[in-house]
């Protein structure tokens, strides 16, 4: 009867901790909350709500090469905008994305947004990492 | 001598690629009804919002950023105009449309449109301005703002701002709703609204709110989105309106006193994130748009063609699109679009439209681009 209780506890603690992991990470998870909300209202419209853009001219997000690979990058276009030619996984984008106006706060938390959703897995861009991107 | 050849190749080779560049520069498009080539005014201007063309010829564009800049001889002139009002930048914020007051020959009154920043204690961000004001020495001088729009808000979505004269020389122009769309219904904010106020910015007394407890007495329609186009229609004097939808839902309109146009009741979009926004396309009492676009194609703003230079275009509609980076040219015929052509593929993101003094289109494109369309052989 013993051995019952255990492994139903067992069983427990593990549906337990499965269901609260990602709720370990409260900074993550409350910058990107924060970020979701700057996300849906000025990125969607272009991005989309699926962060799959629009082929030939308006890049993906979810799954993006570029933005995996060069978040610094990222957060410069966030900051400063971006035109002229890039490349995102294997397509070239020439298009010009103005700068939201977001304040650096804001840029970390739609960073972490973009880069911790739909699949995609990124570090933390803290407040000062933001801050360190210059034009 | 055992190189000449090698030179020889690499002038040809240097000859051609001048010529390719140019005869692309120079290329005849050939369109359903016209041919025609683009001159290229090269900016460099990000975001270009409003055009304005003098009678002197200068070319005075906006730029969103919040500079306005004077383009003579088809060069931008390095310092920009001075006195320009400080702008709120977020998102689709900052500096926006300009028009000229149809006597601007005699009186010189310039119209801009921007987004004001607040400056009251207990006011965030941004909202809707109209203001007026003489240019002299490079500098807008005697500035007096016509319309505050309200209420201020910190979110950087749909500032409408769109201008146009009619021609009783009344003052349209629109305020989106600010990402607010509930307000859109409400007589009482200013969003989500096309106004109509004399040049002053005295109130119309025939305006159809003037009487309506609580009301925006400038309002002249409601239940609108993000209206970023309006354009006199010359042959009906209506006042014809392009606004952006959710997805899938951008609307052509025209503009009648005291109406519904709907949003957010009726649409024919959807929301961005694929939920159904309204299960209604029709309702009694709410205007229905003279078209609508599916998938959206953010519909800025729009021109009736009335050039000579243009005869085969004359009377239609060139309508500029943000996502698809074209325009596109609408054949009426009895109020109703019976033909669509798409244009300049590819341009860049197409802000505006407009038809200048010298009966040209001129298209502004985000990317430091200002084109003007030119028939082949003329």
């Amino acid at each position: 009867m013993s051995r019952f209780w255990f492994v139903l506890i067992f069983c427990a603690s593990i549906l337990f901790s499965t269901a609260f992991v990602p709720y370990q990470d409260g900074e993550l998870s409350k910058s990107m909350a924060r970020g979701k909300e700057v996300y849906t209202e000025l990125c969607v419209t272009c991005h989309l709500v699926d962060g799959k853009g629009m082929e030939g001219a308006f890049p993906p997000l979810a799954g993006s090469d570029f933005l995996m690979k060069n978040p610094q990058k990222a957060i410069h276009a966030i900051k400063f905008g971006l035109e002229g030619e890039i490349t995102v996984n294997g397509q070239t984008y020439n298009n010009v994305m103005p700068a939201p106006g977001l304040n650096n706060q804001e840029v970390a938390d739609v960073m972490n947004y973009i880069l911790n959703s739909w699949g995609n897995k990124g570090k933390l861009v803290s407040l000062k990492s933001v801050e360190a991107v210059k034009e | 001598m055992k190189f000449a050849p090698h030179f020889v190749w690499t002038f040809v080779l240097l000859g051609s690629l001048l010529c390719t560049n140019r005869s692309l520069a120079q290329q005849t498009i050939q369109s359903e009804k016209l041919a025609f080539t683009l001159d290229t005014i090269d900016t460099d201007i990000k975001v270009p919002w409003g055009l304005a063309f003098l009678p002197n010829g200068d070319i005075l564009i906006t730029d969103k950023a919040g500079e306005l800049r004077v383009i003579r001889n088809d060069k931008v002139l390095s310092e920009p105009v001075k006195g320009v009002p400080k702008v709120y930048t977020r998102g689709q914020g900052g500096l926006f449309d300009l028009e000229l007051h149809p006597n601007y020959e005699k009186n010189g009154w310039l119209y801009i449109s921007y987004a004001a920043v607040a400056d009251k204690k207990g006011e965030e961000g941004g909202m809707t301005y109209i203001m007026r004001a003489k240019l002299k020495d490079n500098t807008l001088v005697e500035q007096q703002i016509l319309f505050k729009g309200y209420p201020f808000t910190t979110g950087g979505n749909h500032f409408g701002a769109r201008m146009e004269f009619d021609k009783q020389g009344f003052l349209y122009f629109s305020i989106g709703e600010r990402g607010e769309k509930e307000k859109a219904q409400s007589l009482e904010t200013c969003n989500g609204k096309v106004y109509r106020i004399h040049d002053d910015g005295t109130i119309p007394k025939d305006n159809p709110f003037v009487n309506t407890p609580g009301a925006v007495k400038a309002a002249y329609s409601y239940g609108h989105r993000n209206p970023q186009g309006l354009a006199l229609n010359p042959t009906t004097g209506e006042m014809w309106e392009t606004e952006h939808g959710p997805m899938g839902g951008d609307e052509l309109n025209i503009i009648s006193k005291g109406k519904n146009y709907g949003w957010p009741k009726i649409s024919y979009g959807i929301n961005y994130d694929g939920t159904v926004l309204t299960k209604d396309t029709v309702m009694a009492g709410i205007e229905q748009p003279i078209m609508f676009w599916r998938p959206s194609i953010a519909t800025s703003n729009l021109v009736f063609v009335t050039s000579d230079k243009y005869p085969e275009w004359k009377g239609n509609i060139i309508v500029c699109s943000l996502k698809f980076k074209n325009i596109e040219r609408l054949e009426l015929e009895d109020g109703k679009v019976v033909h669509k052509e798409k244009l300049l593929e590819g341009l860049g993101r197409i802000r505006t439209v407009a038809q200048g003094q010298d009966g040209y289109l001129y298209v502004a494109a985000e990317g430091k681009k200002l084109v003007r369309i030119i028939p082949a052989g003329k």
